[in-house]
C-alpha cells in the first residue's frame, strides 16, 4: 500500500514538474535529460539547507543503466581529506578556507526510486579520478532495476547541507548566502562514441581545486523557502512568491534548458534593474556600492551585445548579477546559467576596469559553459579560454580607446589581451592545453586554460580574418549549443567552416608545448657598385630568397649597416646600390606563417610572407636606398608569439624612446631620494 | 614673537639667496639619481638597441614590450636592492650635508664653499645620531600604527560593507603621514638648535626641540604646513604641465627633461626653505623677550636678510 502510494505521488509529481504551466520556451532547446523539482529551506541562523528534489532523468543512451552517479560537491569542504582540500591546501584564488568554523557538507537522508524502492543504504562514495578514497564528492547508487534505453526514471532525494563559510564559489558570510553546487546533482552518462567514451560510462569527477563542472541540460523548478526579509536572486525567472505563516516566504524560480541552478540571498541587497532587448538584467548590489552599479550593468549590456552578435542568441529572458558582500570574495567571479557573481569595491576608479572585466567574463561563460556545455573538468580551455577570448574582445571594443582596455590610469595603459599574454608567455611551454584540469600543477592551469587558448583564438581570428572567424564561431555555437562538444568538435568546425585543414596548427597549439617565437635575427645594408648590368631591375620590389635552413649562416657584423662599410672607398661607380639583407629566425618549435615588413630609407615599404617552416630565412633586396628597418608581424596579429621585442630590427636606434623612459625613471629616483630625507 | 608668515617668506627668500647651496644640493641629488638609474637605463639600451621598438615606445607605452624587456634583460636586476641601497646612501649623504646647510644659514654671510664643507664635517657625527633617533621615532610611529590598525580592525569587524575599512585605511594613512611630518619637523628644529647652540648631546637637544615645538605647537606646525602646502601646490602645477605634454618626439623628451628638473630645483629650494624658515622662526621667537614689539622683530628679520645679502655680495 505504502509503495503504491509513493508511485502515485511520484507519477503526479513528475507530471506536475514536467508538464506544469510554467514555460520559458515553446520548443525545448536542449535534450532535457536531467530535470529537477527542488524544494529547499534555508535556515540562516544554522547556515543549513534542508532540501528535497524530484529528479526526472532520461536515459538517452543506447545502454541499460545499472547504477546512477551523483555529485555531492559541498563535501569538498567537509574535512581536510577531500580531494579539493588536499589539492588546494585550503586556498582558492586569494581566499583561504576557515578551518575552524568554515566547514560545509551534504548528507543524503533519503533516496527513493519512483517505484518506492529505498536506495539510501546502497549509496557508496567513489573517487573516479584518483586514489583519494576519503573524498566524498561523488557517489554511486546501484539500481535494483535497470533503466532501459529511452526511458525516464523519477527519483526523490532528501538531503541536508551545511554551507561552508564563503569559499571557492559558494557559502555564507554573515547573512549573505551564495548557494552554488548545493544539491545532489546527477552525473553525465556517456555511451560509447560520445565525446571520448570508449564504453558506456558515467562521467563524474571529484570536486578538484583546479576545475569547475559538467552536467546535462534540463528544466529546473525550484522552490526556496527562507525568512521574508531576504532578497533573493536565482537562475531563471521568479514565477511565484508565497508568504508563509511562520514569517518565511517561498519563492519559485524556474528555468529551462540549463544545466545548473544557483541562488543568492541577502537581506541587504539593493535591486537595480535594467533591460537589454529581451533580457531583464537584475543587479543585486551591496548598498555601499550602488553608486557604481551602472558600470557593471553597462558591462553586462556590452557583453550581451557583443556575444549575441558574434556567437549567437542569448535565449534566456533574464540575467542576474550578484554582488557578494564584503569579505565574501570566495563567492565573487563565478558563472552559473543566467546568474553570475561579480566583484566590486567601493571607490574603484573608472580607469581600473576589473569590475567590468569580471562581469563580461562571467557573462561570456553563459555561452562557453552555459549554452555550449563543454566538460570543464577535462577540457577547461573550451570554456575558460573561449571566455577569456570573448572578454578581451568585449573590453577592446567598448573600453579600448586610449590603449588601456583593462587599466587606464595615470598614464598606465594595459589592454586585456596584454594582461593575458603576460600569463601565457611566462608559462608558454609548461603544459599542453588539452589535459584534465586537476592534473595541472605549478601554475600551469591558468596559463593553459585561460591565457594560451585566448592568445590562440586571437591569432586564429587574424589568420582567417574577422568575417570568416565570425562564421566559424557562429557555426560552432549553432552546431554545439545545448550539447557537450570536445576540442575535436571545435577543430572540425574550424576546418570545415574555415575551409582549410588546421590540424597542423591545433596539433601545436593544443596538444604540444611548442613555443612560438619568430625573430628578426639580423639586418644589414651593404653599399655596392656595379660596372656591369645588374640582373634585376633594382628599382622594383624584387626580393631575392637567398636561402633557408636549419642553422643560421654567419653574417659579418661589418655589414650591419652603420653606413661606413669598408668597401665604400674602393668604389668607383657607374651605379651605386645597396645589398640589403634581412635574416628571419624561428626560435621556437611552433611553426606558423608570419609576415615581414621591410622599410627603406627612400620610403619604400615591402611586405613579405614567410611560411616559417625553416629555422631561418634570408631576404635580399638590391635597392638604390639603404634598408631602414625590418619587422616581423608588423600588425601584431600573432598573439601566440612569446616575445614581441625580437620582432623588430633597425639600423638606427631611436635614442629618444630610450631617453624618454630612462628620464622617467631618473625623475622618479630623484623624487624618491628626496623623499627619504624626511627620515633624516 | 615672529608671525609664521614672516618666517615663511624669510625662509623662501633666504633659500633663494643661497643659490649656490641650492644648486649644490640639487646637483648631488641629480648625480646620485643618475647612478641609481644606470642599471635600468642600460637594460633599456641593451634591450632596445637596433630595434624599432624604441621608436614605438616613444609614441606610446607598450606593456608587452616592457614585460619582455624585464624578462630578458632584467635578470639579476633587483630594483628593490637598488632603491634600498641608494636611499640609505642618500640618507647618510643628506645627513652629512645638513650640517653645511645649517652652518650656511647660521653664519648669515651667504654661501661659502669652505665653510659649508666644514659645517658638514663638524656636524656629521652629531646629526648622524639625530638621524638614528629620528629613525627610532619612525619605528615607534609604526608600532603605534599597528596598534591603531588593530583597534580599527576590531571596530570594523562586523562591518556590512568595506566602506568602513576603506575610511579607516585612509585615516590610518593620514595619521601616519601626519606623524612622519611631525617627526620631521621636530628633528628639523633639533638640527637648528644643535647648530645654533653648538650642542653635542643628541637626546638633550631633542628634548629641547620637543619643548620648543610643543610650547609653540600651533605656530611651528602652522609654519611647517605652510611649506608643506607650498609643496603640494608645486606638485599640482607640475602635474598640470606634465599632463599636457605629449612626450612623443626628441624635442618633447627634452622639454620633459627640462620640466622635471625645474620641478626638482623648485623642490630643493622648498626643502632649503623649510630649514631657512624654521631657523628664522626659532631664532626670533627664542630670543623674544617681554617688551619686544612686532616692529622690532620685523626689523630684525629684515636686518638678517640684508646681512645675508650683503655678505654674499662681498664674499
Amino acid at each position: 500500500m505504502h509503495k503504491l502510494h509513493l508511485v502515485v505521488v511520484f507519477i503526479f509529481a513528475s507530471i506536475v514538474s514536467v508538464f506544469a504551466q510554467k514555460m520559458m520556451f515553446e520548443q525545448p532547446l536542449s535534450p532535457r535529460i536531467a530535470n529537477y523539482e527542488i524544494h529547499v529551506k534555508l535556515d540562516p541562523e544554522e547556515k543549513m539547507l534542508y532540501g528535497k528534489e524530484i529528479l526526472n532523468w532520461k536515459n538517452d543512451s543506447g545502454d541499460s543503466i545499472e547504477e546512477l552517479q551523483f555529485h555531492l560537491y559541498l563535501n569538498a569542504f567537509k574535512n581536510e581529506r577531500s580531494t579539493f582540500m588536499r589539492e588546494s591546501g585550503g586556498r582558492h584564488r586569494i581566499d583561504r578556507m576557515d578551518r575552524k568554523n568554515g566547514w560545509g557538507w551534504t548528507d543524503i537522508t533519503s533516496f527513493k526510486m519512483e517505484d518506492g524502492t529505498d536506495l539510501t543504504d546502497a549509496i557508496e562514495f567513489i573517487h573516479p579520478d584518483n586514489d583519494d578514497s576519503l573524498d566524498q564528492t561523488v557517489i554511486r547508487i546501484p539500481l535494483a532495476q535497470r533503466i532501459l534505453p529511452g526511458r525516464t526514471s523519477v527519483m526523490e532525494i532528501e538531503w541536508e547541507a551545511k554551507l561552508p563559510k564563503s569559499f571557492a564559489r559558494t557559502g555564507y558570510k554573515d547573512d549573505f548566502f551564495m548557494i552554488g553546487q548545493w544539491f545532489p546533482k546527477i552525473g553525465v552518462y556517456e555511451e560509447a562514441g560520445e565525446r571520448y567514451a570508449t564504453n558506456g560510462q558515467w562521467n563524474t569527477h571529484q570536486f578538484h581545486s583546479n576545475s569547475e563542472f559538467f552536467a546535462d541540460f534540463g528544466v529546473y523548478d525550484v522552490y526556496i523557502t527562507l525568512p521574508r526579509e531576504f532578497v533573493v536572486g536565482a537562475t531563471g525567472v521568479l514565477v511565484d512568491e508565497q508568504q508563509n505563516d511562520d514569517g518565511t516566504k517561498t519563492m519559485n524560480f524556474y528555468c529551462e534548458d540549463v544545466h545548473d541552478f544557483a541562488w543568492a540571498a541577502d537581506p541587504h541587497f539593493e535591486i537595480v534593474e535594467a533591460q537589454w532587448k529581451h533580457v531583464k538584467i537584475t543587479y543585486l548590489v551591496q548598498p555601499a556600492r550602488r553608486a557604481n552599479a551602472w558600470r557593471q550593468i553597462q558591462a553586462a549590456k556590452n557583453a550581451l551585445e557583443y556575444c549575441q552578435d558574434r556567437f549567437g542568441e542569448y535565449p534566456y529572458p533574464t540575467l542576474t548579477i550578484v554582488d557578494p558582500k564584503y569579505g565574501a570574495t570566495g563567492a565573487a567571479g563565478m558563472e552559473y546559467p543566467t546568474l553570475i557573481t561579480a566583484g566590486m569595491y567601493w571607490l574603484v576608479p573608472e580607469g581600473i576596469r576589473l569590475p567590468e572585466e569580471i562581469v563580461v567574463h562571467e557573462f561570456a561563460h553563459n555561452y562557453f559553459y552555459g549554452i555550449i556545455a563543454s566538460n570543464e573538468f577535462e577540457e577547461a580551455w573550451l570554456d575558460e579560454g573561449m571566455t577569456t577570448y570573448a572578454t578581451i574582445k568585449v573590453l577592446e571594443k567598448y573600453y579600448g580607446s586610449g590603449g588601456g582596455s583593462l587599466i587606464n590610469l595615470f598614464g598606465l595603459n594595459i589592454a586585456g589581451w596584454q594582461f593575458e599574454w603576460r600569463g601565457y608567455s611566462a608559462y608558454a611551454d609548461r603544459d599542453i592545453v588539452v589535459k584534465n584540469a586537476w592534473e595541472y600543477d605549478r601554475g600551469g592551469y591558468g596559463a593553459a586554460s585561460y591565457n594560451k587558448p585566448a592568445m590562440m583564438l586571437l591569432t586564429l581570428e587574424n589568420y582567417f580574418g574577422v568575417e570568416k572567424w565570425k562564421m566559424i564561431m557562429r557555426s560552432y555555437y549553432d552546431r554545439f549549443r545545448y550539447k557537450h562538444p570536445t576540442s575535436r568538435d571545435f577543430i572540425q568546425t574550424v576546418n570545415k567552416v574555415g575551409g582549410e585543414d588546421m590540424n597542423w596548427f591545433f596539433g601545436q597549439a593544443l596538444y604540444s608545448t611548442a613555443v612560438l617565437d619568430y625573430a628578426v635575427d639580423k639586418i644589414s645594408s651593404k653599399r655596392k657598385s656595379s660596372r656591369f648590368p645588374v640582373e634585376n631591375d633594382t628599382t622594383k620590389t624584387d626580393s631575392g630568397f637567398v636561402g633557408s635552413g636549419d642553422s643560421l649562416p654567419e653574417l659579418s657584423t661589418a655589414d650591419s649597416g652603420d653606413g661606413h662599410d669598408s668597401s665604400e672607398m674602393q668604389i668607383s661607380t657607374d651605379r651605386i646600390f645597396y645589398e640589403n639583407k634581412v635574416i628571419l629566425e624561428r626560435l621556437g618549435e611552433f611553426i606558423f606563417p608570419v609576415e615581414l615588413k621591410v622599410e627603406f630609407n627612400g620610403g619604400e615599404v615591402v611586405r613579405e610572407q614567410w611560411d616559417g617552416k625553416d629555422r631561418y630565412k634570408i631576404f635580399l633586396y638590391e635597392r638604390e636606398s639603404r634598408l631602414k628597418s625590418a619587422q616581423i608581424d608588423p600588425d601584431r596579429k600573432v598573439y601566440l608569439d612569446v616575445d614581441f621585442l625580437n620582432n623588430w630590427k633597425t639600423l638606427k636606434t631611436s635614442k629618444a624612446g630610450i631617453f624618454k623612459y630612462s628620464l622617467r625613471w631618473f625623475f622618479w629616483m630623484q623624487n624618491l631620494l628626496q623623499l627619504v630625507t624626511v627620515f633624516s | 614673537m615672529i608671525p609664521i608668515t614672516d618666517a615663511y617668506k624669510a625662509g623662501l627668500r633666504s633659500a633663494w639667496n643661497h643659490r649656490p647651496l641650492l644648486f649644490t644640493i640639487y646637483l648631488i641629488n641629480f648625480v646620485l639619481a643618475y647612478f641609481a638609474v644606470i642599471p635600468l637605463s642600460m637594460m633599456l639600451s641593451k634591450g632596445l638597441a637596433n630595434t624599432t621598438a624604441a621608436a614605438e615606445l616613444l609614441r606610446s607605452w607598450d606593456y608587452t614590450l616592457f614585460v619582455s624587456l624585464i624578462r630578458e634583460y632584467g635578470k639579476g636586476l633587483s630594483l628593490g636592492r637598488i632603491l634600498l641601497t641608494f636611499s640609505l646612501f642618500y640618507l647618510v649623504i643628506n645627513t652629512f650635508l645638513a650640517g653645511g646647510i645649517m652652518q650656511t644659514f647660521i653664519r648669515e654671510e651667504g654661501f661659502n664653499r669652505r665653510e659649508f664643507w666644514a659645517g658638514c664635517a663638524d656636524f656629521f657625527h652629531r646629526y648622524l645620531k639625530l638621524m638614528l633617533f629620528s629613525l627610532s621615532f619612525v619605528f615607534i610611529a609604526l608600532i603605534f600604527m599597528i596598534f591603531i590598525d588593530g583597534i580599527f580592525d576590531w571596530l570594523a569587524e562586523g562591518a556590512v560593507t568595506e566602506r568602513l575599512h576603506v575610511v579607516f585605511t585612509f585615516i590610518e594613512i593620514g595619521v601616519f603621514i601626519f606623524l612622519i611630518l611631525m617627526i620631521n619637523m621636530l628633528f628639523d628644529y633639533a638640527k637648528i638648535i644643535m647648530a645654533v647652540n653648538d650642542f653635542y648631546g643628541a637626546w638633550s637637544t631633542i628634548k629641547i626641540a620637543m619643548m620648543f615645538v610643543v610650547m609653540s605647537m600651533r605656530k611651528t606646525a602652522g609654519l611647517y604646513f605652510l611649506f608643506f602646502i607650498t609643496g603640494l601646490l608645486l606638485l599640482a602645477v607640475y602635474w598640470f604641465l606634465e599632463s599636457r605634454l605629449q612626450v612623443s618626439s626628441a624635442f618633447t623628451v627634452l622639454v620633459f627633461f627640462v620640466l622635471t628638473q625645474l620641478y626638482m630645483l623648485a623642490k630643493t629650494w622648498l626643502r632649503l626653505s623649510f630649514f631657512g624658515g624654521q631657523y628664522v622662526y626659532y631664532r626670533y621667537s627664542n630670543t623674544a623677550m617681554p617688551g619686544l614689539t612686532q616692529e622690532m622683530l620685523d626689523q630684525a628679520v629684515a636686518d638678517y636678510e640684508n646681512r645675508v645679502s650683503e655678505n654674499r655680495k662681498s664674499g
